[in-house]
């Protein structure tokens, strides 16, 4: 049973998945963080029954602001060691969770990537596939960096770096902000690959296509932030 | 002759309302008083616009008043989007020191 890498989930209506999710991980990991992003279905009543430490925001903000909060929540917890953001929807695999978490304590590196397509290129969709390496193009010449997946929302991070991640960006579009934090503070970091599991459920609920050009939008603005 | 009077009337108040009302920017209040002046000299003296629109190298009065129009509605989306935006992040802030407040008070009574 690993204790000290936590997990945070930003959940937002998935009364459906997230106590699947939740148990599948429960078999590995003790530690839990779901921050509930303002969900108007029954999720928040979900979590109740759930092992799990729930923070709850009354409005929806969007997932950067979910994942802000529980960082800013774990940071100030002594027997943390490092965290795993993980999807709510069950597009992660909880055998990536395990490996993030060997390799985060293990490694030198702060910060681990998931990369969709280092290993599992061909599982992804093809036009989102088209859209996602045109986005990580133009993230990376930006932000000069060079990663292979900018946009996966699979993350192990090192608590010391936490002081770091101070999200602005509310929406999904904050991946684009922390990489800039991480160019910018020069923090180390190594991409590990992720098998995306892309069922019907998750494509209808995932983020759609022209989610691509907010992206782009955001990352002009996480240019200006600071 | 009945609009007139109603449309003098309504850019009157405006002028009113932009010297009385404490703007927060100097640059609004100017902006009312000015343009509720020029609305009441396109209607009472329509030469006198003609005028001030050539002094400008614009050739006609009314093209005077659509270029201040088109510039004001700029003005106004813009400066909304502002506030907007600049209202979104207080409400975020706010939303996530209370989540933050309340799981701390949870963890503390556990």
């Amino acid at each position: 049973m690993i204790n000290n890498v936590y997990i945070l989930i930003p959940l937002y209506n998935e009364e459906s998945k997230i106590s699947e999710v939740v148990k599948g991980l429960k078999k590995y990991f003790s530690n839990i963080v779901i921050v509930n992003d303002g969900s108007t279905d029954s999720s928040i009543d979900v979590i109740k029954d759930l092992d799990v430490i729930a923070i709850n925001h009354l409005l929806n903000l969007g997932q950067g602001a979910a994942i802000s909060t529980g960082i800013n929540f774990i940071k100030t917890l002594n027997n943390a060691d490092a965290v795993i953001t993980f999807d709510a929807d069950g597009q992660h695999s909880i055998e990536d969770a395990i490996a993030f978490a060997d390799e985060i304590i293990k490694c030198e590196e702060n910060i681990i990537f998931g990369s969709r397509f280092l290993n599992h290129r061909m599982n992804i969709p093809p036009m989102k596939r088209f859209v996602l390496s045109f986005i990580t193009f133009v993230t990376n010449k930006i932000m000069k960096m060079s990663l292979t997946d900018t946009h996966n929302g699979l993350k192990a991070y090192k608590k010391n770096i936490l002081k770091y991640i101070k999200i602005e960006i509310d929406g999904f579009a904050f991946e684009s902000e922390i990489i800039k934090i991480v160019s910018k503070n020069k923090i180390s970091y190594k991409e590990l690959p992720t098998n995306t599991i892309y069922t019907e459920y998750s494509k209808n609920k995932g983020q759609k296509l022209r989610n691509g050009l907010i992206v782009l939008e955001d990352i002009y603005k996480s240019i200006n932030l600071r | 002759m009945i609009f007139k009077i109603i449309f003098i009337s309504i850019f009157f108040v405006t002028f009113i309302y932009g010297v009385i009302r404490p703007f927060s920017s100097i640059i609004a209040k100017v902006f009312i008083m000015v343009g509720s002046l020029l609305g009441i000299l396109s209607l009472i003296g329509e030469k006198y616009a003609q005028m001030i629109a050539v002094s400008m190298g614009i050739g006609r009065g009314a093209d005077l008043y659509l270029y201040l129009s088109l510039v004001t509605i700029f003005l106004f989306i813009s400066f909304t989007v502002n506030r907007l935006d600049s209202v979104n992040k207080k409400i975020s802030k706010l939303t996530k020191d209370i989540a933050l407040h309340n799981a701390n008070q949870e963890k503390t009574k556990k």
